[in-house]
């Protein structure tokens, strides 16, 4: 493996360690997701923070079902990390409700003066995040764009039929139907995918053009593929 | 007297020397709506752990932080330690500050702290919550160099450390 440590290697023990962690969850689809990991303390379990779905945020325990790559940038940045951590920390006392959504410029976290939890602010109700603009959402926060989003591509193979598959399932509850309402398969900014916010994790020189992501972003991708479908020989190791 | 106690009243005055460089009667005032109705200066710059528990729906409860209860917290920690509680704190209070256009209120905070009683994630933390609002700061450049140079005498580089809001 290159990139990425198998889901089953525990993330190292240190105070201030934060990755990203990806995984497939529809291989038919490619489709993907990516979450922060991190530990509050060097004692505590490692955790993620991750947008799920539309108004699902968790922050849960390490599951051990996700492959994870440390953060380059702040590998050697204990400050910085240890910043991020009280930022995530604060996410997880505050349990926002965060909107899914193909917009995200000008949404933020705020401080509810009434009760006192973190909430997610948004100009327009069409604007919402991803699991991955989800993550470039928390960096942007406190100052630190992994991205640089002007690089990217406005529209990619397969980006309208990711929306149109996201709004179709929104559809599909009764719970998320009217969101599915909301946003539009018409409207949408470029759209940052897991792979390649892992791929800015794993590089040093942030905010990461679009060309630098991408080589990246395709080795992270055949990684997974790789763990999903092991190689023969391989997987003659594992049953042994 | 806690430590606490001597920021505050260390910060206290500072603020009567700074006194002259805000107007309070003109064009600072007309800036943020605070100013036009000042509360006591102990209420802006309160160092006091105030907090009380708020009910916040789902069966849950957290504790909600008045005025800048962090500071005082982070002054008896010591210019060493850290907590990532007292981070998450420091994020959301600043962070009311801002909602609240407490712009004067931060400036001078930030302007005025002893920085060297406090520890490196503390500053850093500090200026990653409020680097939102420096247009409104007007000190911002100043607070900027004295932060810098409190990181860099302790061996940090205050470059890297602060990169994005510099």
């Amino acid at each position: 493996m290159g990139w990425l440590h198998l889901s089953t290697d525990m993330p190292p023990s240190r105070a201030e360690f934060v990755g990203v962690a990806i995984k497939t969850t529809i291989p038919e689809r490619q489709q993907r997701h990516v979450a922060l990991v991190y530990r509050k303390t060097g004692a505590d379990d490692p955790r993620i923070s991750h947008l799920c779905w539309h108004e699902t945020f968790r922050d849960e325990s390490w599951a051990g079902d996700m492959a994870w790559l440390e953060i380059a940038d702040l590998a050697n940045d204990a400050l910085n990390s240890r910043s991020l951590v009280g930022f995530l920390h604060r996410l997880r006392m505050g349990n926002p409700l965060v909107p899914y959504g193909f917009m995200d410029q000008g949404c933020l976290f705020r401080v509810d003066d009434v009760s006192g939890r973190i909430e997610f602010v948004t100009a327009d109700a069409q604007l919402g995040l991803t699991c991955a603009s989800f993550i470039t959402c928390v960096f942007r926060s406190i100052g630190l764009d992994i991205v640089d989003e002007p690089t990217w591509p406005a529209e990619r193979p397969g980006d309208a039929e990711f929306r149109k598959f996201i709004i179709d399932e929104l559809g599909k509850s009764a719970k998320t139907s009217r969101r599915a309402k909301e946003i539009s398969v018409e409207k949408f900014d470029v759209r940052i995918r897991p792979e390649d916010v892992a791929s800015a994790a794993a590089q040093g020189d942030w905010p990461v053009q679009f060309d630098q992501a991408k080589a990246i972003a395709s080795e992270i991708v055949a990684e997974l593929d790789e763990m999903r479908n092991p190689p023969r020989s391989a997987v003659g190791l594992v049953e042994l | 007297m806690s430590l606490a106690e001597w920021e505050f009243q260390s910060l206290e005055e500072r603020h009567h020397a700074s006194k002259p460089k805000f107007n309070w009667d003109n064009s600072v005032g007309a800036l943020t709506p605070e100013v036009d109705d000042p509360a006591p200066y102990e209420l802006y710059f309160s160092t006091r752990c105030e907090s009380t528990a708020v009910d916040i729906g789902r069966g849950q409860s957290m504790r909600k932080s008045l005025g800048f209860g962090w500071l005082g917290r982070a002054i008896d920690l010591g210019p060493d330690k850290y907590d990532v509680d007292l981070l998450a704190d420091v994020y959301a209070e600043m962070d009311r500050a801002l909602h609240h256009r407490q712009f004067v209120r931060l400036d001078l905070l930030l302007n005025g702290l002893s920085l060297d009683r406090l520890s490196p994630e503390i500053l850093v933390t500090v200026l990653r919550a409020t680097f939102r609002a420096k247009p409104k700061l007007p000190q911002w450049a100043d607070t900027i160099e004295k932060f810098r140079s409190s990181l860099e005498q302790r061996g940090i580089d205050s470059k890297r450390a602060l990169r994005g809001i510099l």
